[in-house]
């Protein structure tokens, strides 16, 4: 396997142990924007923040993971699959371009 | 940082960041038809997976507040500007849509603070860092640091803009500002360490230390 491969696997393995893994040692604590918005205008009330935020715009697209772990390899796969195809598109359309 | 639904009612705000992210994106496809090194294909993967990663991660800071990589930073360099705002579109859009972090109506505001500012503008920023540092590991890693740091305050600034336009009290802009001046301190912190185990292994796969100063940019 070439130097690049291993490079590639080794950050995969990386990503997915952070996102599968890491990611159970996050902070629950508001984010920097949530905070801003709770001290700022909510006094505090997180029942406020959520006012603000309403409801979700198309239903559906706040799925309940039941396990942190499928989350990240779920996120990790999507991301690591949309970004390789969009880069490998570019790709092809600029060798049909190129050729007579 | 992400945005969610319903937090921005200002329309214009809501319609001009839409439309300039449309354009960013669209200008990056065309830069990177163009300009694309043939390094650079496995890596737009591994870095959008590894950015998403990243943000999953919510460190505590003081105040009852968390913050999380942005890696906007992080993507500029390791793919240059254009990939690197591409690579923030893919992870914001999944997130919006696959994890409900981050709003659908306002994927463009997040773009803009995530792609374009800290991505495209980050990138830039670091090239006139850089250019002031000297050229080795230590000076690219200063000038990474720096520019890491203050992307996420620049964001966290143009993100409180957007708030105040849709309502939200002037208090927002210092709040935003302070928190994340300390969030970007972690920010720099793990831009840092991940283009140090770049360097250390792959350092032609790092597209702003293959670019010397004054050298035509990459994809």
């Amino acid at each position: 396997m070439t130097s690049g491969r291993w490079f590639l696997l080794a950050g995969l393995l990386a990503a997915l142990a952070i996102g599968m893994g890491v990611s159970y040692a996050a902070s629950g604590q508001p984010d920097g924007l949530e905070s801003a918005v709770l001290k700022a205008a909510c006094d505090g009330d997180e029942a406020c923040l959520e006012g603000h935020a309403g409801p979700p715009v198309v239903s559906g697209l706040d799925p309940d993971y039941s396990s942190g772990w499928l989350a990240g390899l779920t996120g990790v796969a999507a991301c690591f699959v949309i970004g390789s195809g969009l880069v490998l598109a570019v790709r092809r359309r600029r060798a049909a371009e190129a050729s007579p | 940082m992400h945005i969610p639904d319903g937090f921005l009612s200002h329309g214009p705000t809501i319609a001009a960041t839409s439309a300039a992210s449309a354009g960013a994106v669209a200008y990056s496809l065309r830069a990177v038809r163009t300009k694309l090194d043939e390094r650079q294909v496995p890596m737009v993967g591994l870095t959008a997976a590894f950015v998403f990663a990243g943000q999953m991660v919510n460190f505590p800071i003081a105040f009852g507040t968390s913050g999380h990589l942005l890696g906007g930073v992080l993507a500029g360099l390791l793919l240059g500007p254009w990939l690197g705002c591409l690579v923030m579109a893919v992870v914001l859009l999944v997130q919006a849509i696959g994890f409900g972090d981050g709003g659908i109506t306002v994927i463009g505001a997040n773009i803009s603070l995530m792609g374009v500012i800290a991505a495209i503008g980050g990138y830039y920023v670091f090239r006139g860092v850089a250019a002031l540092l000297p050229r080795s590991r230590a000076g690219f890693l200063g000038a990474a640091g720096f520019t890491a740091w203050l992307s996420v305050v620049a964001a966290s600034a143009v993100a409180a803009v957007y708030l105040l336009l849709s309502g939200f009290p002037q208090q927002v802009l210092a709040y935003m500002i302070g928190l994340h001046a300390v969030i970007g301190i972690g920010e720099a912190a793990i831009t840092v360490l991940v283009l140090s185990a770049v360097l250390a292994s792959r350092p032609d796969l790092v597209a702003a230390w293959r670019a010397p100063a004054g050298e035509a940019v990459t994809a």
